[in-house]
């Protein structure tokens, strides 16, 4: 899987510290990302595969390009 | 018409295309890194009349990327300088100059009087208010965000189909504030807000000339330092009833508060002072058979049909009510932690004293 972090999530997640491939939905990821970053406990994340946003009973694939997107602030 | 010659020129285009940027009305909300580059583009292109707000005055930290402006400008506000300017920049634009910062008054007065709203804000509140009224006001809106190198951009409520998105479709709670920095935290190079603004401005160009081209629905990001762009295709979430949908429900939300501007400084026990504050809702968790029945306006929900119907807790101050105070309490306890953001509280003795206080205060 082709996992790329956007904005702020960059900085809060470790890439190293996720095993990425042993996670069935984007659900059960995103519970696992809560809970081991406490810090983006209450930041809101898009999930995106192949450019498309999906739910969390998304199912992952191995060859899928996953996108992790938060909302920006500057301007 | 010489002046935009090569607009012209452009297959496409041509006077007609021209005539609808002289037609065209565009209301910019902030006048910062990516409002200045939005105004002095549209002033230069030929729009007709652009709306310029922001509350803010002119920094010296802003002078890298805030190309408008000059040392002689620091501490002038924003728009008024702007407006100086842009006018010697294309005397045919007709300028409206809003020298304050966007609230729910001001944006439900001011939107229907533009075609297009561009977001140039660097704040959630602002942006989850703009996006509430556009909607109620069916107006496309274009935003965009930076985060340092990084750049995300779309159109909100705009396409040729009938499925429209909007920014609670991509987020549709804010995050806790604190926790996103912004440029003034995370720091930001002057080219990144810049690019992001012309991409905006592109953007325009699209909707009003160019339609069939737009993609619509569509969340635009950018890498400026890897160059690296994705884009990311929004599909419309199930209408929740919990957003502010109609003028008054915006009038009376909090979007500050909502977006975590505000601290939680309001009742924190159960020490209520009366008479209560005008803009608490009363919520009366009793049975409806119960008797006496509250004489005031509240919101009638017995606390067992309280998780489904917690969407109906639109005020964001609640006193929660009940016979003897117990179950009061319950509700309290079930929402602080569903509804984090809100001013809860709950009367914690009998229906009798409470009527007692409410009518003696």
């Amino acid at each position: 899987m082709n996992i790329l972090l956007f904005g702020i999530l960059s900085e809060y997640i470790s890439k190293e510290q996720v095993p990425w491939e042993t996670f069935k939905t984007v659900g059960e990821l995103e519970l696992f990302l809560r809970n081991q970053f406490p810090i983006i406990q209450n930041i809101p994340i898009q999930f995106a595969v192949n450019q498309q946003m999906v739910s969390l009973d998304y199912k992952l694939n191995e060859n899928d390009e996953l996108v992790l997107m938060p909302p920006f602030s500057g301007g | 018409m010489e002046r935009y010659q090569r607009h012209i020129a452009i297959e496409g285009f041509g006077f007609n295309g021209q005539n609808t940027l002289k037609n065209t009305s565009i209301l910019i909300i902030g006048a910062g890194g990516l409002g200045v580059p939005i105004m002095q583009q549209l002033t230069a292109s030929g729009f007709g009349t652009i709306g310029l707000m922001d509350g803010d005055k002119v920094a010296q930290s802003n002078l890298p990327r805030q190309l408008l402006y000059d040392e002689q400008d620091v501490d002038k506000m924003k728009v008024d300088v702007a407006y100086q300017k842009l006018k010697i920049l294309n005397s045919e634009v007709n300028f409206n100059i809003y020298p304050f910062f966007l609230n729910a008054e001001k944006a439900l007065e001011l939107f229907p009087k533009y075609d297009i709203i561009i977001d140039a804000t660097d704040r959630f509140d602002a942006r989850y208010l703009i996006n509430d009224v556009c909607v109620l006001l069916q107006k496309s809106w274009i935003y965009g965000a930076v985060s340092q190198w990084e750049g995300q951009w779309s159109v909100f409520n705009f396409s040729n189909e009938n499925e429209k998105t909007t920014y609670r479709d991509l987020f549709p709670f804010p995050p806790k504030t604190g926790l996103m920095p912004d440029c003034n935290s995370q720091g930001i190079y002057a080219t990144v807000p810049l690019l992001v603004g012309f991409f905006m401005a592109n953007e325009l160009i699209k909707i009003l000339i160019y339609p069939n081209e737009l993609q619509p629905n569509t969340l635009f990001y950018y890498h400026f330092l890897k160059n690296s762009q994705h884009s990311l295709k929004i599909k419309p979430l199930s209408k929740n009833s919990s957003f502010p949908n109609t003028a008054n429900e915006i009038l009376n939300f909090d979007y500050s508060f909502y977006c975590g501007y505000k601290s939680l400084d309001y009742m924190q026990d159960s020490d209520l002072i009366f008479p209560l504050d005008e803009e608490v809702t009363i919520i009366d968790v009793r049975q409806t058979n119960e008797l006496p029945r509250l004489p005031m306006p509240c919101l009638e929900i017995p606390l067992q049909e309280l998780p489904t119907r917690i969407d109906e807790l639109k005020s964001k101050k609640i006193l929660f009510v009940c016979q003897s105070g117990k179950r009061s309490k319950v509700a309290y306890e079930l929402c602080k932690s569903l509804l984090p953001l809100k001013h809860l509280n709950y009367y914690s003795k009998s229906i009798e004293e409470f009527l007692n206080k409410y009518h003696h205060a």
